[in-house]
Parts: structure tokens; C-alpha cells; sequence
């Protein structure tokens, strides 16, 4: 075979090699807890470790709705009780502790941990402005626009009227979340009662545990609250809201380790901004210098954009690393 | 043909032609020949001795493996196309194609292509233009690929196996319409098996041997005055088997 | 003579497109049937409107199927034709460079296979559009569609700025299919010579299926990845300055844009050498 021949099905090969690598990674990911480092944490539970990490316990109360969802990275002795580790997808800093996959469903914010270093500005975060809102109809969450919220929280002070929550028939019930920031808990703001007499919005604020059930929903047996009436748009746009939604209530997921994630969009960054890009720069190299062409130009411009495309790939890792 | 040459540059010259299919067994092997303007070659030689391959590398069909082919003094490049008028060994043409297709197709691309002779040439063949390629005979096809190759002005004419699978007749009009329709600084390469027919129209000849040996060459008429006998006959002395 | 060059292309393209592109379009007619039929259906257990919705259905898909691979096939054909069949004496005889040629068939390719696709898109908006209900499924498939972008860009600029990312992402994508199977069909063309034809089906049969799981892993990794550590680049891209946000973004998009045309540009230009220096037309 000619040497030009040899080229193309190298370039060929060495491409689908590549694109193979990905293969590796359905061996199985090292557990963690098969690291030198492990999970530890004190007999009061105040303190978590991993290796030289350390973990402070976020201490919610039901006040606050979890949306993340989890991964687990190991296990911890916990007295005699050995628990689950798993971090959050959505926020490295943020673990759980638990005994069973199902305990952060319904939102529950029990046993949450995070890292010490910047458990400070968490906590200021999970209290500060919101500035975003979800929907939870206790299975389903969704997305709902913050100037619509905005303007039905704004009327409540002095377009709030007392509702007797007994009188109102067939309602359903939609909580409404809020957050800063992403990958922290929310915040239970209030809840939608839509009923046929209307759709009320009632606030949180100033409401006592016996406005409650045990489930945690609004009690609406008997009871008297201060609520807003939603306009009839803005039912509308609610309804539309609740349509659209996102995902259902967050889990903790043993089986996928998040690690096998990282190495496939590790692999696929690699082999997408380098090492494609790097064949075909050799490839263009080896064709002008050994004169193998009749159009050298078109060789150079590849090769000058192959470099572009190799030198794009690290500003972008750069940017994200930073 | 008037005997005045407009211009006595070779219009072709093959230097060191190489060519193989297979490793080892070259088709042309350093191969050196030359085409004076103003002249009738015909190239002749045993089946599978180059000359087909020899028009295909000139044509740009084939790529030779080392060698100069030059065109009226410029290296051979797509431009040396429009210098060349070349008629292959078999039909190229598709099918489902009418005659009077081609002929648009041949003026679009080639600027020295004569529509209205190729027209008139077909009436005097008897080739209906708004005929479909294959509703033609074999002959048939061969002729009209002729008369579109001929109708050009070319300045190298290259026909192969012009006159295989066409009648006794049309062959004395096609060798007719050569000799007249091309000019004086222009070429004309024949080969063909059928050097009978073809002997009384060439100026030149070429005896070509297996990987492009040129055995004998010259000019046809002192040949005959010399070896005193026709350039048929000595062909057959010559590749006797 | 790209102009001459087209013009010869697109006729003799159009002779076998033609087919495929009315194949797919009739096709459609029943689709809009079947979608009365199941959007109007009540009871999704099986019922005499169901049982005459899935044979319809089969044979809208199978029509379509046919019509739209001839289509497509229609301009590999030209070009398998043109450069390698019988054609080739009278194309590589023309005063006009391989690689004008090779442009031509590149250019008339693309509009073929683009339109095709917007045959098949008019055929099935056509068939939801006149059916009832239809409509819903194309307003829930145009909301799932845009409905990220939304919260970026003002609502008015959303079908706009869909159409033109999507459109240059899917005519680059276009590109790369079509460039890819022209270098298959020269390569085999080339290198196989007789059997050619038979190599190029073994080839786009191997490398269609090899290929697409090969190419697919790393793909499916990649989504996977990305949904799974999507919260991770979510919070990394919310605590992003806007600067930094703004130079991720845009170096991502030039990033794509550069591969894609690098890719382009090699696949045809691997062609073009082999068209040039390698193509011996026996």
C-alpha cells in the first residue's frame, strides 16, 4: 500500500480507538471507602470527616424543602449505626447521612451536613433573599415565574383577608418554594389552595404547628388564615406552571456513582477538544511536509484551526475550572 | 489539407511515461513519444500493449506513476482538456440520455464545439438527435460519440477504436469527416486494429510493443516507398506470432 | 463552470429525488388519518378506530421510510455515477478541475438532502396540522423545544434564535453526513475498483453499525454526564462573574463552530486528494 493510504487508515484507527476509551469506564469506579480516606463522624453527630474534609451538620428544620438529589460516595459508623454517605449532584459541599435510599423523599432535610469552610456563607444563603421559585404539588415540582410570585406576595400585607380554610371545597394544594441559590435546600414560603371558590395563596409566616397535618400539609379541617386571592390570570398562570413540570421529588441514588458521570465527560471532553483535533493536526503536518499534496494552503488553514480548536478547549477547561 | 503549418511546436510530448496496474508488470515503461501538429498518427500494436492507456493518461483519465505529459508546451492539467477531443473505446454516455442533450451538453462545456455540424453530421449518419442512447445500436452510438467528439476544434484529437463495430460504409464517412473536419494546427492520434481502412489516411505511424516499445515509427508514405510494401502488411510481419 | 456544473447536477439529481420526495409527501396523507384516529380515540385499548390506526401507521412510516432514503440515495448515486461509473470517461474528459466537480456535487448534495429533510417536515406538520388534536402534540413539542431558552431571551426572539442555532447545527451536522459518505464512496471507488460497489455497501453497513456504537457510547456517556453533573456546572456557571460567563459561552459556541468546519474541511479534502492523484478511471 502506498504511504498515503497508511495515513488514512491510521488517522481512522487511531480516532476509533479513542472514541473506545469510553468502554473503560463501565469497569467498576473504586468505592471510596476503599480509599486511604474514609468517612468518620463524632459520637454527638456535630462533626464529619473525610480525610482532612470537614462536614458541620446544617441543622434544618421543616421549614426547608430539599430538591437535590444524591449520590452516595460511602458509609459512616455512627455509634452503632452504620449510615449512608451521599453527596448532593447538585453541590459537592452538601451530604446527607442516611439510613435508607428513601429518607430524603417528601423533601426531608434531616441529617444534612456541610463543609465547614463555607458552611457560613450556606447558611446565610439558605436564609437570604429569594429570588427563585418551584411548585410542589407533594409529587411533582415545577418552575414557576418569580414575577408572577412577587406579585401576589407583594398584596398580601394589605390585600390579605382572613379565609376559613373549613368553608373551601375540594381544594388541592400546591407549596411554594424558594431559593437563592441552587444546590442548597429551599425554603417553604407558603402554600396555593385552589378551590372553587378560588385560588388562595397563604403564607407560612405566623402560622403555628396546629395550622398542620402530620404530613406537613395545611390543615384545612378548621382553621382561620390570612390569604390573597389569586386574580383570575394568575390562577391560570399558575395551572399552566404546574403543567410544565421539572422533576419529580429527589432520591438517593446507590447505584450510579457519580464518578463514572465525571469520567465520561471527562473522556468525551478529552477526546472532542484534544485528541480529535491533535490527529487532525498531525495528520495536516505530515502532508506538508512530506509534499504529499497539491494544494498545501488548504493544509495550513486545517492545521491553523485544529491549534484554534485545541487552544478554545483549554480556555474553556480553564474557565470552568476556575 | 494545406501543407502550411501555423505553428511547428509539438502539441504532444510524452516524456518517461510510466504506467502499471499491477506491481511488476508496467504497461509503459519510460515510454517517450511525440505529435507533430498538422498530422494523422496512428498509434498500432497488439491488444493489451499500452495504446488505450497511453490516450487515457494523455485524456487525464489515468494518473501516470512518474512522467511528463506536455500539451502544446504547458504540463497536463484540466485546463489541457479543452485542448483535447477524445474519443474513448466504449459509449460514456447514460442511457436515458437523448442525443440532442449531449450535443447542449458538449457546446456548455466546450466552447469550440460546432452544434450545427454535429447536426448536420448526425442528418448525414442518419441519427434521430431526439433518439434515447439506448434505443440505439452499439455502431450507432459509437458513430454519435464521434460525430460529438469531431464537431469540437480541438488542438489533439484522440480517437480510439474509431472504426470497430461500424459499417463498411460509414467507416469510409467517418475517415472522411477526420480528414476534413480537423485543421492544420491540429493532431490527430487513431489506434486501431483496422489498419487496412485507416493506412490511407495517415501521415504518420507508430508500431507499439508490449510496455510501450516503440518497434517502428515514421512517416507512412516513406515507409511504404521504402519497405515497399503496405503498413498492414507490415504489421503482421512485424507482430507475427 | 461551478454554474455549468451545478446545473447538470441538479437535473440529473432530480430525476431520482423527485420519486422519493413524492413518496414521502403521499405518505403523509394517511398520517393525517391516523392521527384523527388516535387523537380522537377515547378508550387507548383496542378498538375499531386503533386497529385501523396501526396499520395505517406502519405503512405512513414505511412510505415515508422508502421515500425519504430515496431521496437521499438520489444524490450518492449522481455522484457513484458521475465519478465512477461509465460517466466518468466523459467527466474526467471535461475541462473543468476534480475538485469544481467535486464542489458541485458537494453543493447540490446539501440542498437535496436539506430539502428533503423540509419535505418530511412539511409532509408531518401538514398531517398534525389538518388533524385534530394534532396540534397539541406540535405546541408540546415546540414548548419542550424552546422552553430552556425562554428563561434566557425575550419570549419573541425564541423561534428565531431556535431556528437559526438549530438550523446552522443541523446544516454542519448535514455536511459532515454527506462529506463522510462522499470519502466512503471515493475511497471504495478508488481502492476497490470493480468491486466498488459491493465494497461501499459493506462499508456503509460496518461502519453504520460499528460506527454508530462506537460514536454513540461516548455520546450516551456524554448526556449522562452532563444531566448527571449538570447541577455541578449549573452552580459552577450561576458563581461564574458575568465576564467569565459571557468568554465560556462564547469560546463553547466558536469552539463548535471551528470543529465542525475543520471536520468538514478535512472530509473533503481527503476526498479531493483521492480524486485527484489517486482516481484512475479503468
Amino acid at each position: 500500500m502506498k504511504n498515503y493510504t497508511r495515513h488514512i487508515i491510521c488517522l481512522c484507527l487511531s480516532l476509533l480507538l479513542l472514541l473506545s476509551l469510553p468502554v473503560l469506564s463501565f469497569a467498576d469506579a473504586p468505592a471510596k471507602d476503599n480509599d486511604d480516606a474514609s468517612w468518620s463522624i463524632s459520637e454527638s453527630g456535630d462533626l464529619l470527616c473525610y480525610g482532612e474534609e470537614r462536614y458541620l451538620p446544617l441543622e434544618l428544620s421543616n421549614d426547608y424543602f430539599n430538591l437535590s438529589e444524591f449520590s452516595k460516595e460511602g458509609t459512616v459508623l455512627w455509634g452503632e449505626q452504620e449510615m449512608g454517605v451521599a453527596v448532593s449532584f447538585d453541590n459537592a459541599d452538601l451530604v446527607v447521612l442516611y439510613k435508607d435510599s428513601m429518607d430524603v423523599v417528601g423533601g426531608n432535610c434531616k441529617n444534612f451536613y456541610y463543609k465547614e469552610e463555607v458552611i457560613s456563607k450556606a447558611r446565610a444563603l439558605l436564609e437570604g433573599p429569594i429570588t427563585n421559585y418551584k411548585l410542589n404539588d407533594s409529587y411533582y415540582i415545577s418552575d414557576v415565574e418569580s414575577a408572577l410570585i412577587k406579585e401576589i406576595l407583594s398584596r398580601l400585607s394589605d390585600k390579605g383577608e382572613t379565609v376559613d380554610v373549613s368553608k373551601l371545597d375540594d381544594v388541592e394544594q400546591y407549596e411554594l418554594l424558594g431559593y437563592f441559590k441552587k444546590g442548597l435546600p429551599t425554603k417553604r414560603i407558603g402554600v396555593f389552595l385552589d378551590s372553587e371558590q378560588g385560588c388562595y395563596y397563604v403564607s407560612y409566616k405566623g402560622l403555628t404547628n396546629s395550622h398542620f397535618t402530620a404530613d406537613g400539609a395545611l390543615s384545612t379541617r378548621e382553621g382561620e388564615v390570612t390569604a390573597v386571592l389569586l386574580t383570575d390570570e394568575e390562577s391560570q398562570a399558575l395551572k399552566e406552571a404546574l403543567e410544565d413540570y421539572t422533576f419529580t421529588n429527589p432520591s438517593i441514588n446507590e447505584d450510579f456513582p457519580p464518578f463514572i458521570y465525571y469520567l465520561f465527560l471527562f473522556i468525551g471532553i478529552a477526546s472532542f477538544g484534544f485528541f480529535t483535533p491533535l490527529a487532525i493536526l498531525i495528520f495536516s503536518a505530515v502532508m506538508l511536509i512530506r509534499r504529499k499534496t497539491l494544494h498545501p494552503v488548504r493544509y495550513v488553514a486545517l492545521a491553523l484551526l485544529s491549534i484554534l480548536w485545541i487552544l478554545l478547549a483549554l480556555l474553556i477547561t480553564l474557565l470552568l475550572l476556575i | 489539407m494545406t501543407e502550411q503549418i501555423l505553428n511547428t511546436e509539438p502539441i504532444l510530448v510524452c516524456k518517461d511515461l510510466c504506467k502499471s496496474y499491477k506491481k511488476n508488470k508496467p504497461v509503459l515503461k519510460d515510454f517517450n513519444f511525440c505529435v507533430e501538429p498538422g498530422k494523422i498518427t496512428g498509434l498500432l500494436g497488439p491488444n493489451g500493449c499500452g495504446k488505450s492507456t497511453l490516450l487515457k493518461l494523455i485524456s487525464g483519465i489515468l494518473v501516470p506513476d512518474s512522467g511528463e505529459i506536455l500539451l502544446c508546451g504547458q504540463k497536463r492539467s484540466e485546463k489541457s482538456n479543452a485542448l483535447i477531443s477524445y474519443l474513448p473505446d466504449s459509449p460514456y454516455f447514460s442511457d436515458g440520455q437523448k442525443v440532442e442533450n449531449m450535443l447542449t451538453y458538449f457546446a456548455d462545456f466546450y466552447p469550440d464545439f460546432d452544434k450545427t455540424l454535429a447536426l448536420n453530421m448526425l442528418g448525414d449518419l442518419g441519427i434521430d438527435p431526439k433518439a434515447r442512447f439506448r434505443t440505439l445500436s452499439k455502431g450507432t452510438k459509437e458513430k454519435a460519440q464521434l460525430v460529438l467528439v469531431m464537431s469540437r476544434k480541438a488542438r489533439l484529437y484522440m480517437l480510439d477504436e474509431p472504426l470497430g463495430g461500424v459499417d463498411p460504409a460509414a467507416r469510409d464517412y467517418i475517415l472522411r469527416t477526420i480528414i476534413g473536419n480537423y485543421s492544420p494546427d491540429s493532431a490527430v492520434i487513431i489506434t486501431t486494429h483496422l489498419i487496412a481502412d485507416v493506412e490511407p489516411a495517415l501521415d504518420d505511424f507508430a508500431f507499439m510493443n508490449y510496455g510501450g516499445e516503440i518497434l517502428l515509427s515514421g512517416n507512412a508514405d516513406e515507409t511504404r516507398e521504402e519497405q515497399g510494401k503496405s503498413l498492414d502488411t507490415l504489421f503482421r510481419e512485424v507482430f507475427a506470432c | 463552470m461551478l454554474r455549468k456544473c451545478l446545473k447538470y447536477d441538479f437535473k440529473e439529481t432530480f430525476k431520482l429525488w423527485w420519486v422519493g420526495a413524492l413518496t414521502t409527501l403521499l405518505s403523509c396523507i394517511p398520517m393525517t388519518l391516523v392521527m384523527r384516529i388516535m387523537t380522537n380515540n377515547e378508550d387507548p385499548s383496542i378498538s375499531d378506530g386503533t386497529l385501523l390506526a396501526i396499520p395505517l401507521f406502519f405503512l405512513v412510516w414505511f412510505g415515508m421510510m422508502i421515500g425519504t432514503v430515496i431521496s437521499t440515495l438520489s444524490v450518492y448515486i449522481r455522484y457513484y455515477r458521475h465519478f465512477f461509473g461509465k460517466e466518468a470517461y466523459l467527466t474526467f474528459t471535461l475541462p473543468v478541475k476534480r475538485s469544481t466537480l467535486f464542489t458541485s456535487k458537494f453543493m447540490s448534495a446539501m440542498f437535496f438532502t436539506i430539502f428533503t429533510y423540509v419535505i418530511l417536515f412539511v409532509g408531518l406538520f401538514s398531517a398534525v396540522f389538518l388533524s385534530e388534536g394534532g396540534m397539541g402534540v406540535f405546541e408540546a413539542f415546540e414548548n419542550g423545544f424552546s422552553s430552556g431558552l425562554k428563561s434566557l431571551i425575550p419570549a419573541a426572539m425564541v423561534g428565531a434564535v431556535v431556528t437559526v442555532v438549530y438550523g446552522i447545527f443541523l446544516t454542519a451536522v448535514t455536511a459532515i453526513n454527506v462529506l463522510s459518505y462522499f470519502l466512503i464512496i471515493t475511497f471504495c471507488g478508488v481502492y476497490f475498483k470493480k468491486y466498488s460497489l459491493l465494497a461501499i455497501i459493506v462499508a456503509f453497513y460496518i461502519l453504520g453499525n460499528f460506527g454508530s456504537f462506537v460514536v454513540a457510547l461516548p455520546l450516551a456517556g456524554g448526556f449522562l454526564a452532563i444531566f448527571g453533573v449538570t447541577g455541578l456546572v449549573d452552580a459552577n456557571l450561576i458563581s461564574m462573574g458575568p465576564i467569565q460567563l459571557v468568554l465560556t459561552v462564547g469560546a463553547a459556541l466558536l469552539l463548535v463552530t471551528i470543529a465542525l468546519t475543520a471536520i468538514n474541511m478535512l472530509l473533503a479534502f481527503l476526498s479531493n486528494e483521492l480524486l485527484e492523484r489517486k482516481l484512475n478511471v479503468s
